[in-house]
């Protein structure tokens, strides 16, 4: 029989008009892994937010072991024993592993307390000096130290936010193991991705989360395609124009965009990026694809002006570039579409009329506008809204949008995709390919290989800071497998 | 040999400014800019001078601690509770305070000076080296100075340690203006001895510069304080054996200081500041993260 | 234990902007409490000066000094550019229209002189703009400090030049200089201390720069610099070249006003700590009060400058304890308005 150790009873929270979640209740049992399941934006992450105080919910409660306890920060979370491990480690970079740890367990950073974690880390085959600065230590190194940290007090639930997603596929192994290991023993994890297999790998129950709502619960075995079907429900999509069909005249066009061994340095002045080198032809759409963490970020930044290269070319339809500002690359024909579109896409204080005008060089006309944001599906359609007031995906539109308001010569597109549902994504893709064919150049850094492959005419493998493979002609999606297996293994 | 050593190192002014510096050191440590410190050096200088003056030097330590922490609450209150903007917040802050300040020492004030209080050089000395390295201690070697640290790095991940950023904000705003009132005190009692209106207004402002030159490091912060406390001394050296006007003098400290920092954030040195990256931040707890 | 959790709430506009009115009322009824506490006359007496001050037309001395700074200052502050340097902006400002007023052949000429001085005063507050906005933009030095520290620098230079080479031949003990000539000098209103050209320029500047922030792609992509300076470049737009220009505006709009101060008011040059007197430092608040917006800050001055006229209307005993108690008084109406602006956006819950 299982026994309930918390009731979550429904769970209510709105950020602004967006609605998070929207009367969510579930119970979570002892010794069990529950897997919360949901595509981006469902709410799941705020499930996560409000079980470890970070978020107070505008109504509704959660009750542990029969009583209802209030968390108004994550320090009384921890008190009942809740802790929460993120995708993006929570860890403060600019401190010591060991202070990280102290602030986390409550001590004073002392030698005492260094050996301790040293012992304990050991015991996940990690040896690491203490001492160093987090920004100094590897992603998965921090993922596993996020873990210790959080073993180290002996908490009662677990709560990982995709945390294992985008660890190599030998580690998210260990990872699993650990977790399995520790839900004996009357404690519980609460395990949230959106990805199916890994779901399914991990889970003992599964709760779909579909737009704030429990959308369906599985008390045990579930397969594939009915997560599926409640994760995402019954839409249509666009379909996408498979790619063979577009092979075009790119062989002899130009090179609108030419990487010329880039090296690039990260916020901490470690190499992220390797003596890399990539062209892109004009009408050719080129992919590169890595795990997060190997360098992609860097380079699209580089390639757009962004952060500064240290040594090595980027060149935008011939001219030399590598030294000028962001702005004056657009000026040359470059549209760069970062991957967080609140932070480098749009201004989120303005409006989305606003944005356009600054996207656009010319006057835009009202209607010009308003084509745009039906085009992108962009709701509400009032252009005179606020950015910061909509959804995450809405915001990625604007930023997009300015692909239909420019006439570049080469687009850089840094995970365009991420926090779109499927229909804006086929649709996103969609311009991008309609812009390859009207003969521009498309440079895709994702770390979707499913897109990749459907719509480039190459495919390069990024690992380390470098290509570690490249895929060209024929038909991609059959080297998926071999796509996959270079990512992790180089 | 020692002796001067030691007149520099027990200056008065070098030893309110190092007070100063590391109290302002440890609030925007938390991630708070601290621009309210001028109006609150300001007010508790002339609180400092008439509860001296009135009821005695003890009772006026205390009176002024207690009125400067209070203020310093208020402060705290603005940037946590009401998340308000840091820099708007000290300037509105500064202007009412320097007000008060001057109206209370204005109605209290029985003449325009008090007898100095006479202290040993070496006790002097010996309070701006303690401090400097308690301070240090505090912020580098304590479970709190961690807790302080980490929310003026990055609040969000501090919280999601377990570090309740309003509560450690306001312990590092009280340990702060602790030391900016003992600063005060020394200043009114020993140095200056003498009161008019507004008197120590533009030293919040120099410190919060001379800490940031410091890249907010209480011992890289010391010496810098007791330099600038030698610098002033000898200024009116200057003024007296070379005739340089007064005004040239009273600006001198503050084209200094702007040079320092010039240096400091110009130069490759800025590569090796760990500033609070936080700093001036207004931390919303609930803020959707991208 | 009861704890508080501060969390956001969406207040329809018209509530928000009812909100910040019923603030300023109430901070207002608070300040005219304060003030007959502390000057010892009657509450309801109090209230009809603080009413009378509302209606004076001497209320123009003042908008006609905080409405251009706050006008500047709301396009810096938009471009997220921290200029806490008006004060000193605006004492260079009067240095340089002295100069031009005084020492200068221009001086003597009846209507170029008010123009040059103006002008030049102008050019004086840009340059001395340019100075923190160049080591922010190009050394990456934080503007909000140099800026401060440079308001110093100018009263102390100002004062250097009062009390020496500028000092003038007629003026007894004082620290100051010579009158300028009557051809530099604007005419005031008879009775008041105000310059109907200096008003009527305030608002036209008012229209201009309502225009430029919000119909120009210049102004647009300025505004946007508050919230993302990689999403202005990556839109093609040079954001140090923008940011450059909204520092220079301040600055000039500053040292304009500090012109018109000794061409309307002073007709000579004062210590800069007299002729600014805290009014730069008070003109950054006005610009937030106004919410960073021209027509706001239309609002936003008369209130404050009410307010000052309040404040001196009200003078009991001397000098200083006016000043003083005026400080008092602006400084928690300030406060006041950042309490309005959290009640707008946010609400307390205790769990």
């Amino acid at each position: 029989m299982n026994r309930t150790f918390i009731r979550v009873v429904d769970l209510y929270k709105r950020f602004g008009d967006v609605v998070a979640l929207d009367g969510v209740t579930l119970d979570i049992f002892f010794n069990e892994i529950l897997v919360v399941l949901g595509e981006n934006g469902s709410g799941k992450s705020t499930l996560a937010k409000v079980l470890y105080g970070v978020y107070v919910p505008d109504r509704g409660k959660i009750i542990v072991d029969g009583s209802e306890a209030r968390f108004s920060s994550p320090f009384d979370a921890k008190k009942k024993g809740f802790v929460m491990i993120s995708q993006r480690p929570q860890l403060i970079d600019d401190l010591s592993i060991l202070e990280n740890i102290a602030l986390f367990i409550g001590e004073p950073p002392s030698g005492t307390l260094a050996k301790r974690i040293e012992d304990f880390l050991k015991r996940f085959d990690i040896g690491i000096d203490v001492h160093k600065k987090v920004f100094s230590i590897s992603y998965t190194e921090k993922q596993f130290i996020e873990l210790a940290k959080a073993l180290l007090i002996n908490p009662r639930l677990l709560i990982v936010d995709e945390a294992a997603t985008y660890l190599p596929q030998d580690l998210k192994t260990k990872f699993f193991e650990i977790l399995r290991r520790f839900v004996s023993d009357n404690r519980a994890v609460i395990y949230i991705t959106h990805k199916i297999p890994e779901a399914l790998e991990i889970g003992n129950r599964f709760v779909v989360l579909r737009r704030g709502k429990v959308a369906r619960v599985f008390n045990g075995a579930a397969n594939p395609s009915e997560l599926r079907h409640a994760m995402f429900g019954t839409e249509e999509y666009l379909k996408l124009v498979s790619r063979q069909l577009l092979q075009r005249l790119s062989k002899d066009s130009k090179n609108v965009l030419s990487v010329d061994k880039l090296v690039v340095l990260d916020d901490y002045g470690k190499t992220a990026v390797d003596g890399l080198s990539i062209d892109v032809r004009a009408g050719e759409i080129v992919s590169i694809v890595g795990v997060a963490g190997n360098g992609e970020k860097e380079l699209g930044e580089a390639i757009a002006g962004l952060r500064k290269a240290s040594s090595g070319s980027v060149k935008i339809d011939g001219f030399d570039v590598t030294k000028s500002p962001p702005s004056e690359r657009t000026r040359k024909g470059l549209v760069y579409i970062p991957e967080d579109p609140f932070k480098e896409g749009t201004a989120v204080t303005l409006s989305i009329i606003e944005n356009m005008r600054m996207y656009a060089r010319e006057r835009l006309s009202q209607d010009v506008v308003l084509d745009a944001i039906k085009k992108l599906g962009i709701v509400p359609e009032n252009p005179a809204i606020q950015v910061s007031k909509l959804s995450g995906g809405n915001v990625q539109k604007v930023s997009i949008s300015r692909l239909l308001l420019t006439m570049p010569k080469v687009v850089v597109a840094h995970n365009p995709t991420r926090m779109l549902d499927e229909r804006s994504r086929a649709l996103v893709l969609d311009i991008l390919q309609r812009f390859s064919l009207s003969g521009g150049g498309v440079l895709l850094i994702t770390e979707d290989v499913d897109e990749a492959v459907q719509i480039s005419d190459k495919v390069a493998v990024m690992v380390d800071g470098r290509i570690a493979k490249l895929f060209e002609g024929g038909n991609l999606e059959s080297f998926r497998s071999e796509i996959e297996k270079a990512m992790v293994h180089g | 040999m020692v002796e001067p050593i030691l007149t520099i190192l027990a200056d008065p002014l070098a030893i309110a400014l190092t007070l100063w510096i590391l109290g302002d050191i440890v609030v925007e440590r938390s991630g708070v800019i601290n621009l309210a410190i001028d109006g609150i050096i300001t007010f508790s200088i002339a609180v400092t001078f008439v509860a001296v003056q009135n009821i005695g030097y003890v009772q006026g330590l205390l009176i002024s601690l207690a009125s400067t922490i209070a203020l310093s609450l208020i402060f705290a209150t603005f940037i946590n509770v009401l998340h308000a903007p840091h820099v708007l917040t000290g300037l509105s802050l500064n202007i009412a305070f320097y007000g008060v300040g001057a109206l209370i020492g204005l109605r209290y004030m029985k003449s325009r000076s008090l007898v100095p209080i006479g202290i040993g050089k070496p006790i002097l000395a010996l309070i701006g080296v303690a401090t400097a390295v308690l301070t240090w201690f505090t912020l580098y070697r304590s479970r709190l100075g961690t807790e302080i640290r980490a929310c003026g790095f990055n609040p969000r991940a501090a919280e999601a340690a377990g570090v309740r950023v309003w509560r450690t904000r306001y312990i590092a705003t009280i340990i702060g203006y602790t030391l900016v009132s003992i600063g005060s005190y020394i200043y009114t009692t020993i140095y200056r001895s003498g009161w008019s209106q507004y008197t120590g207004m533009g030293y919040g402002f120099l410190a919060i510069t001379l800490a940031m030159a410091s890249s907010w490091h209480p011992l890289i912060a010391y010496p810098i304080a007791i330099a600038f406390g030698y610098l002033y001394t000898s200024s009116y050296a200057l003024q007296l054996l070379y005739g340089v006007p007064t005004d040239v003098v009273n600006a001198l400290p503050f084209m200094v200081s702007l040079a320092v920092v010039v240096i400091v954030y110009a130069t490759p040195l800025s590569k090796k500041v760990a500033m609070p990256k936080a700093l001036g931040e207004v931390y919303f707890r609930e803020e959707r993260a991208a | 234990m009861a704890r508080i959790v501060v969390v956001k709430r969406v207040l329809p506009p018209s509530l928000s902007i009812l909100t910040r009115f019923l603030t300023a009322f109430i901070g207002f009824l608070i300040a005219v409490y304060i003030t007959s506490v502390a000057t010892g006359l009657g509450f309801s007496e109090t209230l009809r000066t603080a009413f009378e001050s509302f209606l004076d037309l001497n209320v123009f001395r003042y908008i006609s000094v905080f409405l251009p700074i706050a006008l500047g200052l709301a396009i810096a502050f938009n471009a997220n550019l921290w200029n806490l340097g008006a004060e000193g902006q605006l004492v260079m400002g009067a240095v340089g229209a002295t100069y031009i007023a005084l020492f200068t052949p221009l001086g003597k000429m009846d209507y170029i002189a008010p123009i040059a001085s103006l002008a030049f005063a102008a050019i004086i507050g840009l340059l001395w703009a340019l100075i923190p906005s160049v080591m922010r933009l190009y050394l990456g030095v934080n503007e909000a400090v140099t800026t401060l520290l440079m308001n110093y620098i100018a009263y102390y230079f100002s004062s250097y030049l009062v009390k020496g080479p500028w000092r003038g031949r007629g003026v007894y003990g004082y620290t100051t200089t010579d009158m300028i000539p009557d051809a530099s000098k604007l005419p005031v209103v008879p009775g008041y201390s105000f310059s109907w050209y200096i008003v009527v320029t305030a608002f036209v500047l008012v229209a201009i720069v309502y225009l430029l922030l919000y119909k120009t792609r210049f102004g647009i992509s300025l505004r946007a610099l508050s919230s993302s300076i990689a999403a202005v470049e990556l839109a093609g737009i040079s954001s140090k070249r923008l940011a450059l220009a909204a520092f220079c505006i301040s600055g000039a709009f500053a040292g304009f006003v500090g012109g018109a101060e000794i061409l309307v008011y002073h007709r000579k040059l004062v210590e800069g700590s007299i002729v600014g007197s805290g009014m730069g430092f008070t003109s950054i608040m006005v610009a937030w009060l106004g919410g960073l917006n021209p027509i706001g800050i239309v609002i936003s001055s008369y209130y404050t400058a009410a307010l000052y006229r309040l404040s001196f209307a009200l003078q009991i005993g001397s000098a200083a304890i006016g000043d003083a108690l005026a400080k008092s008084i602006i400084g928690t109406l300030f406060a006041a308005t950042i309490v309005a602006e959290f009640v707008s956006k946010y609400k307390i819950v205790v769990r």
